[in-house]
């Protein structure tokens, strides 16, 4: 029996009054008359079938089981949920209350610490976020040298845990040479000194983390004592050892250019993040192959003497170089506006099709996820939006939105706060 | 005497004692133009002659020695007014008083800060150059056009433009002032005390002032009738200027109550014209706002940096704008002013607020606000030629900003822009050095606290 | 003259006193001034350039008692003369400095700031002062202070600037917002009021903000000095009208800071003001057109932005002396085998080496520029490091600048700009003996300072070939060592220790201060001829503050300066006390 959208609609709201809670649930949905942006295959005028999570099938003229939820698409587009390759979301909630900030642990050298361990999964950032389309993003720690291991979540899910879509990183703040701002009175030749201190004392950090991971390797074959508890080398070594990938966040060319001989020495395998001037090295990036996730793209130019518009350019640059790029906010209340940071970078230079792919199927297959998400395809994680048209044009409405086959309903705070005072009771009256 | 009694007048005219600003003549031909006010024309042309716009209408002939601009396919509106701005000004904050009525930023204009090219970069012509929030009652504004290439710092000024003070509630002067310094305000309670205590003085000197002037201009003045006048102060005269009427307030603001407050205190005292900054929590006495006649400065969605804007809507916006408040959307960053048009378009999502009702959020409604609509804001015959022409719609995403124009001379063309658009260039550094970038609001909104930690905390030590 | 042998008396009571007193005998060295044979000097054969432009070649000039009595040719030799041969010599009047602190030590600065213990996340203890309302001496507002009162004649940049032939100076306090009122001395003599020409010369005032209080940015100045402006004003009639008649009148306040403000009220003295960034020059031209101050521009750096509004406003100026380092490239290349970004970078890079080589030249040309406009200037000296006076004097001059307006800047431009043209400025009969005698003219290569007479007393000084970059020729001077070092910081006086051991070539060494923090490793230690340099680091609560030092080693003392980036340079001296172990 087909059920129709329409009484559905109307028993999801009363239930809703009943409840006064909009919740999630999972079901079997078939989205038909849609124009479905695939990202990996085009455009297909159809429907898609959504059922146990995933996409089952989609296309011009497919069967529509009868156990299926019907929802009409009729003049409405369906996009794969847009992944934020760098954020705080889960991490921190109000930015001036300390103790509502969870992404930046004491120590510079903190690789053992899990942004996985601290995510709220009942932040209210997490609706407003995922209303714009934003499904799943990288939330990450922030402050050392190794500040930590940064995750990928899904927007949906009451534990860490539910939330977790797969993917880990080490993070790794590159040395820098560059100034660190209005006070930092060191001259060029200072900078360069402290930056090949920070270089040695990394390489020193790097060589023991490997010595560790040696010792480590030898006790497990049985041929040494356990290597004393060292949570820090543990994380490390699995660094060294290729286990966990490293995301680098490097900004300045100089220092990316340091940063891509130090990756290639190792023989590691690593993503860079910032990047901010990465137009400057687009040509090496691409030599050296190594993907990067930039942003945010709305943000000011690095020097006084650069063109206005070099950050909105930058993604465009590295991508018609030949890197492979990602974008994100490095936002966390307003990760929200990842479509339109792609929008700006679509607008100067890079196209709105690159750009799609720089906030869909690129940061998936970076994150070596692209089996699962990042396009819409058969087998895929039924993790999209419907919306009323291009979602990079602030103009569109997002009108359905499902991760991991879950229908999560378009509310957040901000919603409510709308709905309850537009027309507030009273009015102006005492 | 009259000398010192008329220092209000005389500082009124400062700005008309400055150089004149150059203006220029301009046909842009052929484009959709958005009015504003009456409505989006195809296929129009804009002629301007000395900096004014002289005419809009289809195939205008052109004048002799007038350039040409052919916008065919592309969207002409007026110049973007960015009524919340840090840009273009040396000092932001004297933080060292919960009262600072007296200073004036429009002492401390940067003609040289490359902001000023990047806010044109992105279509806007005029800011609203303000005092810091660190103070309850912080310093006079000024409002500036984007003349970028004149080295005169007088030559930003928009002549003429009312003047202007900043307020600031809540957080940041509880925090400078009453943690920081252990002095009142440390409350909401002790900000109202601080309004009502200021404008209470001022009242008074204000009267002493009057009762002296009334003395002296009576009767023959001899020498035997000399009255020493009541001391001079130039803090309670700004006070004295809002209280009547000659200074805008504009101020920062988040929570409802401390709106309400405000309206409250004004209303007292007779204050009747106020625009709220920020006001994130306005939505929540919007009706009160409309009724008071009171105008709202916006973020477009600008949320969660601190305790007092953890409840926000991005729907703010549509919501006073519904309910009647005049409502624009401001930058208070120099990141956010490179796309205002974009900021403005966010209440197309949240709200769906018509286009025109979202332009006139950057345009004709922060004119309002600033008391410059008869002059900017829209595109009307005889209004300043402030101008900016967009590839697309400037709603649009994919819109980018061709060509800005300040009083008829363009000041911005994408064509003609090289890397380097720095005017002042240090002579011991070629390349500047790399600076973080500003973007998101939990690094801009600082904009508003700029200068605060040096002054109280770091500086000397 | 009776007033004045008295004080010579008595400064020879004070200084045997102090030689009884003392271990060790300084007296021996002064012994020369103690007893002058004579107070005559006659310079024979010597070049006079008597004014800017003007020479007299091979004559004679006497000096009695401090005036200058006789210029010419055929012009007959007292018997009481010393008797200076100055064949080939060039004789130009003493210059002067239109406005400096020579002579005025740095003063400590008052401590008890609000927060001085406080930290960037707030104290949550109450002031010991109030921020907002600050006493006038943490408010940097003491324009009732006079310099003179601060002079010091001991002072080493007395015979610093001295030597590169200043004469005379007109002075002002340090300080912040409204430092005092100005003095003009000549630069030598053995008591502070021996040295002044004329005191309460001007007022001086800068856009120095307080030090956490009220007030400290540049907005509050500009309020802050309009309002006592007008204060004055105000206090000035209320004062007359109360000195006229005073019965039932109320009594004026006796306000020293607002009685301060009456000489410019009354057009008697100018407001000199520290301008050095156009900004803050039409900052102090807004302040002129507000409240009608006579004004002059002090420090000014790229005068060129304001040529409309100095001849519009018909304001004096001072330039600065202070040149910026030369680092720009000389020429730049593009590599046009590059291609794509490469190129386009490398194409951009060569703009900005090209627009910083103009801005440097912006500011070489200053002077020829403003000269160029037909404005009178005299020189500031401010800013200026005395081991780079030459070096700029030359730069400007390849900048454009004449001789005869560049000497006219140092010499005659001033002395009128400072009301003392009948005094000083030219070498002519009657005018005060200040003077300086080179053995080349001023712009010649090598030229060197050889006398400098200041108020008719002679300074002798030997040609020294300079050290700096004279690399291994001669004797090199050795920095090994311990050496007790004291750097003038306002605020922060430092006092400790440097070490240096090694070799010359290969440096390294310690530096500890009495205030504690233990010793520092000290980076780039680098002797050029005479001047070390190093480097080293502070760690301030998480933040790396760079120090930079450059000093002058003669003998077992050196002088020069420690830079603390952005936060500026701060005199540093110091003293072997140990030799290398």
């Amino acid at each position: 029996m087909k059920i129709n959208i329409f009484i559905l609609i109307l028993l999801f709201s009363l239930s809703l009054s009943a409840q006064e809670v909009a919740k999630s649930r999972s079901g079997n949905f078939a989205l038909t008359n849609a124009t479905i942006e695939t990202v990996t295959q085009g455009q297909i005028q159809g429907s898609l079938l959504i059922r146990k999570g995933k996409i089952v099938d989609l296309g011009e003229n497919i069967a529509i089981p009868d156990d299926m939820e019907v929802i009409d698409c009729k003049g409405l587009s369906i996009y794969p949920g847009m992944i934020d390759g760098g954020t705080q979301v889960g991490l921190s909630e109000v930015g001036s209350i300390d103790l509502t900030q969870d992404a930046n642990e004491l120590g510079d050298i903190t690789p053992h610490v899990k942004a996985l361990t601290a995510v709220n999964p009942n932040s209210v950032i997490i609706p407003v976020t995922r209303t714009n389309g934003v499904t799943t993003v990288i939330t990450s720690p922030t402050g050392g040298l190794f500040p930590g291991t940064a995750a990928l979540i899904n927007l949906h899910g009451y534990t860490p845990a539910q939330m977790y879509a797969g993917f880990e990183a080490l993070v790794m703040n590159f040395p820098s040479a560059r100034s660190r701002g209005r006070r930092d009175n060191r001259s060029e030749e200072d900078r360069k000194k402290d930056m090949d201190k920070a270089l040695k004392k990394l390489n020193d950090l790097w060589d023991e983390a490997e010595l560790y991971g040696k010792i480590a390797q030898a006790h497990l074959d049985g041929k040494a004592a356990s290597p004393t508890f060292n949570p820090e080398m543990a994380a490390l070594a699995a660094a060294v050892q290729g286990k966990i990938p490293l995301m680098i966040e490097v900004n300045e060319s100089k220092d990316i250019e340091l940063a891509i001989k130090w990756v290639t020495d190792k023989g590691l395998k690593a993503i860079f993040t910032g990047v901010a001037e990465g137009w400057r090295v687009a040509d090496q990036l691409a030599a050296a192959n190594i993907p990067v996730v930039t942003g945010p793209v709305l943000r000011t130019p690095n020097r006084d003497s650069d063109r206005y518009d070099r950050p909105y350019a930058n993604a465009g640059l590295m991508a018609q170089a030949g890197v492979k790029v990602a974008l994100r906010t490095n936002e966390t209340e307003n990760a929200r506006n990842l479509p339109f940071n792609a929008g700006f970078a679509a607008a100067y230079g890079m196209g709105r099709e690159a750009a799609l792919r720089a906030v869909t199927i690129n940061p998936a297959e970076i994150f070596g996820l692209s089996e699962q998400l990042g396009s819409l395809e058969k087998g895929k994680n039924a993790t999209l939006f419907v919306c009323t048209g291009d979602p990079f044009e602030p103009a569109t409405q997002i009108k359905y939105l499902f991760i991991d086959g879950y229908m999560v309903p378009l509310d957040s705070r901000q919603i409510r706060l709308y709905n309850e005072f537009l027309e507030r009771e009273p009015g102006l009256k005492e | 005497m009259k000398k010192y009694i008329s220092f209000l007048i005389y500082i009124c005219l400062i700005g008309s004692m400055l150089a004149q600003v150059p203006t220029g003549d301009l046909l842009i031909k052929n484009g959709t133009v958005l009015t504003i006010t009456q409505g989006d024309l195809q296929n129009t042309d804009v002629l301007i002659r000395d900096g004014k716009i002289a005419q809009i209408g289809k195939n205008l002939k052109t004048p002799e020695g007038v350039r040409e601009v052919d916008a065919t396919g592309m969207y002409v509106m007026p110049g973007i007014i960015d009524a919340h701005s840090h840009i273009g000004i040396s000092a932001t904050n004297e933080s060292t008083s919960p009262v600072t009525a007296e200073v004036w930023v429009g002492d401390a204009l940067d003609p040289y800060d490359i902001a000023i090219y990047r806010a044109l970069a992105g279509g806007v012509t005029t800011s609203h150059v303000m005092h810091g929030s660190a103070n309850a009652i912080g310093g006079q504004c000024e409002t500036i056009k984007h003349r970028w290439g004149l080295m005169d710092p007088g030559q930003m000024r928009m002549e003429g433009a009312p003047r202007t003070i900043k307020f600031a509630l809540g957080e940041n002067p509880m925090r400078v002032h009453g943690i920081g310094n252990g002095v009142q305000p440390r409350t909401r309670m002790g900000v109202e005390a601080l309004f009502r205590r200021a404008f209470a003085e001022a009242k008074a000197y204000d009267e002493a002032w009057q009762k002296y002037r009334t003395s002296q201009s009576g009767g023959s003045k001899t020498k035997a009738e000399f009255t020493p006048a009541p001391a001079y102060n130039i803090r309670l005269e700004t006070l004295a200027g809002i209280l009547r009427g000659k200074i805008l307030i504009h101020c920062h603001s988040y929570r409802a109550d401390e709106i309400l407050m405000l309206m409250d205190v004004c209303k007292d005292f007779g204050v009747q014209k106020i625009c709220f900054q920020h006001v994130n929590e306005g939505f929540k006495v919007a009706p009160e706002l409309a009724a008071f006649g009171a105008t709202a400065s916006v973020f477009s969605d600008w949320w969660a940096y601190k305790f007092e804007v953890y409840y926000s809507t991005a729907y703010n916006a549509t919501i006073l704008a519904k309910n009647g408040v005049v409502t624009s959307i401001n930058s208070d960053s120099p990141e956010l002013n490179r796309h205002l048009y974009h900021e403005a378009a966010k209440t197309r999502r949240y709200g769906q607020l018509s286009e025109n009702e979202a332009l006139a959020m950057i345009t004709l409604n922060p004119a309002i606000q600033l008391g410059i609509d008869k002059r900017v804001g829209s595109l009307e015959k005889g209004k300043e030629a402030d101008i900016a022409i967009f590839s697309a719609h400037p709603l649009s995403i994919y819109a980018v900003p061709q060509m800005t124009i300040v009083d008829g001379i363009v000041r911005f063309d994408v064509k003609k822009d090289p890397s380097d658009m720095r005017v002042d260039i240090n002579p011991e550094e070629a390349i500047p050095a790399f600076q973080e970038s500003i973007g998101g609001s939990r690094q801009s909104h600082e904009a508003c606290m700029e200068g605060v930690l040096e002054q109280l905390f770091l500086l000397g030590n | 003259m009776l007033t004045k042998s008295l004080s010579r008396i008595l400064l020879v009571a004070t200084l045997v006193s102090l030689w009884l007193s003392m271990p060790g005998g300084i007296f021996a060295q002064n012994a020369a001034e103690l007893a002058p044979v004579t107070r005559v000097l006659a310079f024979t054969q010597v070049n006079v350039i008597t004014a800017p432009g003007q020479m007299i070649e091979k004559a004679t000039v006497i000096v009695r008692d401090g005036l200058i009595t006789n210029v010419g040719k055929d012009v007959p030799i007292p018997a009481d003369a010393r008797v200076i041969e100055a064949d080939s010599l060039f004789m130009y009047a003493g210059f002067i400095e239109a406005l400096s602190h020579t002579g005025v030590p740095k003063e400590k600065e008052e401590q008890n700031g609000s927060n001085a213990q406080g930290n960037a996340r707030g104290p949550q203890r109450g002031p010991s002062i109030n921020p907002a309302n600050p006493p006038n001496e943490r408010a940097g507002i003491q324009p009732d202070r006079a310099v003179k009162d601060m002079l010091d004649p001991e002072d080493k940049s007395i015979e610093e600037m001295r030597q590169l032939g200043f004469t005379a100076a007109h002075i002002v306090p340090q300080g912040r917002m409204l430092p005092g009122s100005g003095a003009i001395i000549l630069l030598g003599g053995e008591a502070a009021n021996d040295m002044l020409l004329k005191d309460q010369s001007a007022q001086y005032a800068q856009f120095a903000g307080a030090n956490r209080v009220y007030p400290a940015t540049v907005i509050a100045i500009m309020a802050k000095f309009r309002e006592l402006y007008r204060q004055a004003e105000l206090a000035r009639q209320h004062e007359a009208a109360y000195a006229a008649r005073p019965a039932g009148m109320q009594r004026p306040n006796y306000d020293p800071v607002l009685r301060a403000f009456f000489p410019v009220i009354n057009k008697q003295q100018a407001i000199f003001f520290h301008t050095e960034s156009s900004l803050d020059a039409y900052r102090a031209i807004t302040l002129q057109k507000d409240l009608g101050f006579p004004l002059v521009l002090v420090e000014l750096k790229t005068a060129q932005d304001l040529l409309p509004a100095i001849q519009k406003h018909a304001l004096s100026v001072c330039l600065t002396l202070d040149l910026p380092k030369d680092n720009s490239k000389k020429e730049i290349v593009v590599d046009e085998k590059l291609e794509g970004t490469a190129l386009i970078l490398a194409k951009e890079n060569a703009e900005m080496y090209k627009r910083q080589a103009e801005a440097l030249k912006k500011h070489e040309g200053q002077a020829a520029a403003v000269a160029a406009a037909g404005i009178p200037f005299s020189f500031s000296t401010l800013d200026m490091k005395s081991r780079d006076f030459s070096a700029n004097l030359q730069r400007m001059h390849k900048a454009g600048l004449s001789e005869k307006d560049l000497l006219a800047a140092l010499t005659t431009n001033p002395a009128k700009l400072l009301g003392v043209d009948a005094m000083l400025g030219t070498i002519e009969k009657g005018k005060i003996a200040n003077m300086v005698v080179m053995n080349k003219k001023l712009l010649e290569e090598k030229a060197q300072v050889r006398y400098v007479v200041v108020d008719g007393k002679l300074y002798e000084y030997d040609i020294k070939e300079r050290k700096k970059g004279s690399g291994g020729s001669g004797e090199a001077v050795k920095a090994a060592g311990t050496w007790s070092y004291f750097a003038n910081i306002p605020g922060r006086e430092t006092e400790g220790t440097l070490i240096i051991t090694g070799e010359p070539g290969n440096y390294s060494g310690t530096i500890s201060s009495t205030q504690g923090g233990g010793s520092l490793d000290i980076e780039n230690v680098v002797m050029d001829g005479n001047v070390l340099s190093f480097s080293y680091s502070i760690d301030g609560g998480g933040q790396t503050f760079n120090i930079t030092v450059e000093v002058e080693i003669e003998g077992d003392s050196f002088e020069g300066e420690l830079t603390a980036g952005q936060f500026g340079s701060f005199p540093m001296e110091g003293e072997r006390t140990g030799k290398p172990d």
